[in-house]
């Protein structure tokens, strides 16, 4: 445990409070979530549970593993595509981050996205109305990465959060493309929904981001667009426009998943005030010949193709530890939270990946806590805070 | 930060996407504060109405502050107080709903809200007023409804008004697309015009514009249902006729529900069979500039509504004509701003970045293809900046962009890099043509430049130049022909070197020593070792030149002209000249203390160009003499030729200045520079040294012979003091003395040594009177 800080009022006991990760690597999912649990949690008084696992687990097992050691603390988390971890066993099992103890408060709330997707994130925001305010307070958002108009679910989280709460989290998984996708909170596992933490400490609370993506191609205007749907592109057909610029390969042309793991790595760019908002190309409609996008474009807008590679994407998990380290500066945090965008797990590669566990365990002195997402949630300052292609890191001390 | 056209286009096209899509005021007016702080990316956005809070985002939910909110509202400053944050920049507009008045209040804290953000948040308002003004009508008819018993008639009247509400919102959002799309206005015009015709149920509708230069006439900009071919609808027509007429001067819709008994009737509409018209003022940037029109050939009764629908078609044009007006503004900005950006300010040449990207560009592109980077740099620019000043200086500059224009190819881009480095980057050239643009360049540079009344100045350059090898990127390009002519520099000046890899290395060993110089100072590396000067006939030393060393630790005893070329190019002869003056002046003033041998001894130590060119050298000197108590009259500095000639009426001053102090001034390496009469008799010197390379002659050569015979001469008319540098032998010596040379120095009389062995050079207190050599002192020297 990190010495706590001085309290300024002499008269009031001095606070208590915890944090410890785990990781569970056992093959047997409720043995993992057990392992991960028990060397995560430091106290009978755990105020919130924060539980990552591979989606090749089964979520009900993994719940149990968790009940199995606490039986009742509040739980946030999902299963997603792997877990950010130095080894490839690792990336596949269960991590937990769990704080304890009466420096936290925390409350927890959970919506169910219909058409409004706002509205779903200003509901799992409301938690924070519930929460005890000590000195600094995050919101951490945890929600089905296949939702549309992912954007709107901060925009509605701003709502009630305002300027003063950072959001961070990230979509896990993406229901139904990938089997085992699920969000959860306490004792319920669900998809399509957002379940989200308001939690409150006493001590420093650091959040940073990073995506390492540059300008490769453009501008193209958005001559025509519907929500998350590019229709055209300089006056011409969006998907053609995107291959003809990116040189896309025979295969991209026509194969769906040829064309995503083109795509994976090549987001679109919108020129924003702080420089770009990058946007993941989700998919392509090779009948309507239009792009599928992570979030609304605008129409009358530009937009850039992007592109990063392995040494940029590493130097943007730097600086996002650097500014989530910030608060902390005579020694490592308690746990670091890490949200990596999956698309920078194809950038890495197998090394970088492995450089990036690193790099990650060792700011944080011990095991990181950290999932790959499809889509981000960092509003730090400003009003935007959906990212694509991000690291979004929470520290905790 | 100031925000881009493509960032401004985005915002605006999200903010028209969202605040179309509400169906009632409250969501309209929730969704509209949402999206205005996404378009200017603020923190915060209010809108207030009559100082009340009407809805805002970015504070915690129950949390708004909304006194203070009503009161940086009403306000005006640019910087406010949030509460919970700080310090925020602020921005406000207003958005005119009916006959009220809602504002829009944005801050945020990444910085100020510049010209374009305002411009945006002018366009939101009148996208939000425009959005609120429909939505505020179908309210009153939602509340009519609800509170009447109304007749089956009437609810169908109602129902047919809430059909025409969505056809309205419906044509509204097209035109609003089409305006975001940068539709041709015309295009956008004929959309307008067929709208209000076709929502209004009116057969005919008619957009005049006011000639931009004539606004007395009105000319047609759209219509629609135009008559048969009897009847013409005038392309132009005065502005201040009829219905029209009245709508422009009274800025007010004007509405006739019979026309042929108005008094705004005119003949041509008459005559179209117009019963009932209707005209709406159109304005840009508050000032009205045209009038759309609907008639019908049926009587009509105009009503409130209808009338504000007519004025929503009107302020869809003002938006198209202020949209398109701010985007030609915002495209030539962003094309100033461009160009400005890349192009250097003094000579309008590519800079810096320009030529980066440029040189990327055809590297990439032209594979297969040379890519030749020429890097001209001009001689001793400095000079021209310090003596004629910058005015001068810039003269210069522009003159030699416009001619380095002139030796390129069209196609070829010309850069100017920094101070007086230009660039030329040119495809396709072979190498021979290559170095003939390069002659080119060295021939239209030297020619004199007109830079005021009556002065010319003659300026050289010297240039590099590289052809890009495969896979070397802009960066190393550039680096490379910055080399060739850093080595250019290095072989004279005025000269074009083509660069090849051998000189990267010498780069790399010169910077290496560079900073291995650097460190030299501060680690105590450099030592002054002296080296005594005779009077022929005497055993003890008269005087003695001061000569700096460097014992670097890695590599020993490094020779002189291995770093004092470069101390001089990088300008740390300065400190060390300081040091060596400083140290030798103590150790002589200490010797003649401590030594009756030496008690008369003087000292030289040598001035380098870029020590006579620092106006503080007159201080520096003066401070050392009166710290070490050395009488200026002991102190000796050589200058070489060269300098001396640089610039004559400068030099004759700090000579000036130097003797005033009242040290003595020689001549160094004299005869091997434009050795000149002229300023032996102008300059205050005491000494002239005759170089070595005339000693080493003097006895095997008859030309060597003769211009010491000269140099001993002139001495001797102009009383000045001769010392031969550079006695090896005894023949030499002997041959000095016969010419009447009084004092020398050299390998055969001592070399330069430590001043702990100087000492042991001296003879005897009671040695006869004969000069002894260094290798052998009981060895007399015959004289």
């Amino acid at each position: 445990m990190r010495p706590l800080p001085q309290r300024e009022d002499p008269l009031t006991l001095p606070s208590h409070r915890w944090v410890g990760v785990g990781r569970g690597d056992d093959v047997d999912p409720r043995v993992a979530a057990r392992d991960a649990a028990l060397a995560a949690v430091e106290d009978t008084d755990a105020a919130l549970l924060i539980v990552f696992w591979d989606v090749a687990l089964d979520g009900t097992e993994v719940l149990a593993g968790v009940r199995d050691v606490v039986p009742s603390a509040p739980l946030i988390g999902g299963a997603s595509n792997g877990l950010v971890a130095p080894d490839d066993r690792s990336a596949h099992g269960v991590v937990i981050t769990a704080l304890g103890g009466d420096g936290f408060s925390v409350a927890t709330a959970s919506a169910g996205i219909g058409s409004d997707v706002a509205d779903a994130g200003e509901a799992a925001a409301s938690c924070l109305d519930e929460v005890e305010e000590k000195g600094s307070t995050v919101l951490l958002m945890v929600a089905d990465g296949a939702i549309q108009a992912a954007d709107e679910l901060v925009f509605g989280a701003y709502r009630v959060a305002g300027a003063d709460v950072p959001i961070v989290g990230g979509g896990l998984g993406m229901a139904p493309l990938l089997d085992g996708t699920a969000q959860l909170h306490d004792d319920h596992i669900m998809t399509g929904a957002v379940a989200a933490a308001a939690i409150s400490s006493d001590g420093p609370l650091g959040v940073g981001r990073g995506h390492g993506c540059h300008r490769a191609n453009g501008p193209l205007e958005v001559t025509r667009s519907h929500g998350a749907v590019v229709e055209m592109l300089d006056g011409r057909p969006a998907l053609d426009v995107y291959l003809e610029v990116t040189d896309a390969p025979e295969a991209a042309q026509h194969d769906a998943d040829a064309f995503s793991r083109w795509a994976m790595t090549r987001p679109l760019g919108l020129p924003q005030l702080a420089g770009e908002e990058v946007r993941h190309v989700a998919a392509a409609d090779f009948e309507a010949r239009t792009l599928h996008i992570a979030a609304a474009v605008p129409p009358g807008g530009q937009a850039w193709v992007m592109e990063s590679d392995r040494h940029a994407v590493l130097g943007a998990t730097s600086s996002a530890l650097a500014g989530a380290l910030e608060p902390f500066p005579d020694g490592p945090p308690s746990a670091v939270v890490a949200f990596d965008c999956v698309a920078r797990h194809e950038v890495l590669g197998p090394d970088g990946v492995r450089q990036e566990g690193v790099l990650l365990d060792a700011a944080v002195g011990g095991p990181v806590c950290g999932v790959y997402s499809y889509g981000e949630f960092g509003r730090l300052r400003g009003i935007h805070g959906y990212l694509n292609h991000s690291l979004v890191v929470l520290a905790l001390g | 930060m100031s925000p881009r056209p493509d960032w401004t286009a985005q915002q605006l096209a999200g903010f028209l996407a969202a605040v179309g899509s509400y169906l009632d005021e409250e969501s309209a007016i929730a969704g509209a504060v949402q999206r205005s702080a996404i378009a200017v990316e603020a923190e915060f956005a209010v809108i207030t109405r009559g100082g009340r809070v009407l809805a805002s985002v970015g504070f915690r939910r129950g949390r708004e502050p909304v006194e203070v909110l009503a009161a940086i509202a009403g306000d005006d400053g640019s910087i406010a107080e949030v509460p919970g944050t700080g310090v925020c920049h602020v921005a406000r507009v207003d958005v005119p709903v009916d006959d009220e008045r809602l504002r829009l209040l944005v801050m945020r804290t990444a910085g100020p809200f510049g010209q374009q953000d305002h411009a945006l948040l002018d366009m939101l308002a009148g996208v939000l007023a425009l959005a609120l003004r429909p939505l505020r009508a179908l309210e009153v008819e939602r509340t009519l409804r609800h509170r009447t018993e109304a007749t089956a008639a009437e609810n169908r009247g109602l129902l047919l008004q809430l059909q025409r509400r969505q056809q309205l919102l419906e044509r509204l959002g097209v035109i609003e697309r089409s305006i975001l799309q940068r539709k041709p206005l015309q295009t956008v015009f004929d959309l307008i015009a067929e709208g209000a015709a076709d929502v209004l149920d009116h057969e005919i509708a008619v957009l005049r514009l006011l000639e931009p230069d004539d606004r007395s006439v009105l000319r047609l900009a759209a219509s629609v249902g135009r008559p048969g071919r009897e009847h013409v609808i005038a392309t132009h027509r005065p502005a201040d006729v009829g219905l029209v007429g009245q709508a422009i001067r009274s800025e007010q819709i004007v509405a006739v529900e019979d026309y042929n008994s108005s008094t705004f009737r005119a003949p041509d509409i008459e005559s179209l069979g117009v019963r009932s018209a209707m005209a709406a003022p159109v304005q840009q940037d508050g000032r009205v500039i045209g009038c759309l029109v609907v008639a019908s050939r049926r009587r009509r009764t105009y009503g409130t509504a209808t009338r504000n629908v007519l004025d929503s078609f009107a302020g869809h044009v003002s938006m198209a004509l202020n949209d398109a007006s701010a985007m030609e503004a915002m495209r030539t900005a962003y094309g100033e701003a461009v160009h400005r950006a890349n192009h250097d300010g003094l000579t309008g040449l590519a800079n810096r970045s320009l030529v980066s990207e440029h040189l990327e560009m055809v590297l990439y592109e032209g594979r297969g293809h040379d890519v030749t980077v020429l890097f001209v740099d001009l001689d001793r620019f400095k000079n021209v900046n310090d003596s004629f000043g910058h005015t001068v200086g810039d003269r210069v500059l522009v003159g030699v962009a416009q001619s380095l224009r002139a030796c390129v190819r069209p196609g070829d881009l010309v850069g100017r890099l920094a101070g007086d480095e230009f660039v030329v980057v040119a495809e396709n050239l072979q190498r021979d043509e290559a170095r003939r643009m390069a002659e080119r360049i060295t021939r239209a540079v030297s020619r004199p430049l007109h830079v005021g009344e009556d002065r010319e100045i003659v300026i050289t350059a010297s240039v590099g130049v590289t052809v890009a090898a495969d896979g070397r990127d802009a960066g190393e390009v550039l680096r490379d022909a910055d080399v060739a002519m850093y080595r250019a520099k290095q072989r004279g000046r005025a000269r074009i070197e083509v660069f090849d890899r051998a000189m990267h290395t010498q780069l790399l060993d010169r910077v290496e020593t560079e900073q291995s110089l650097r460190r030299a100072i501060a680690r105590d590396e450099l030592r002054v070792h002296y080296q005594p000067v005779y009077k022929l006939g005497q055993p003890s030393p008269v005087g003695v030149e001061a000569l700096v060393r460097w014992e670097r630790p890695d590599v020993g005893m490094v020779p002189p002209d291995r770093f004092i070329p470069l101390a001089e190019e990088v300008g740390l002869i300065i400190p060390i000249g300081l040091w060596v003056l400083r140290r030798a002046c103590r150790q002589v003033a200490r010797w003649r203390e401590q030594d009756p041998r030496l008690s008369d001894l003087r000292v030289s130590v040598n001035l380098s160009a870029r020590q006579f060119g620092d106006t503080s050298l007159v201080g520096s000197i003066a401070a050392v003499l009166e710290s070490t108590g050395l009488p200026a009259d002991a102190l000796g500095l050589e200058i070489t030729e060269s300098v001396l000639l640089d610039d004559i009426d400068a030099t004759e001053a700090m000579l000036r200045s130097l003797r005033a102090l009242g040290v003595r001034l020689s001549i160094d390496d004299f005869g091997t520079g434009y050795s000149s009469l002229s300023y032996l008799k102008r300059f205050p010197v005491d000494e002239i040294k005759i170089d070595r390379s005339f000693t080493a002659g003097l006895v095997t050569d008859r030309a060597d012979l003769a211009i010491v015979q000269a140099i001993i001469g002139l001495a001797d008319a102009m009383d000045l003091e001769v010392v031969a540098e550079g006695v090896e032998t005894d023949e030499q010596l002997a041959r000095l003395a016969e010419l009447g040379c009084r004092f020398a120095q050299g390998y055969l009389l001592a070399r330069p040594t430590p001043p702990a062995q100087l000492i042991g050079l001296l003879p005897p207190e009671e040695a006869p009177v004969a000069v002894r050599s260094h290798d052998d002192p009981e060895r007399p020297l015959g004289l």
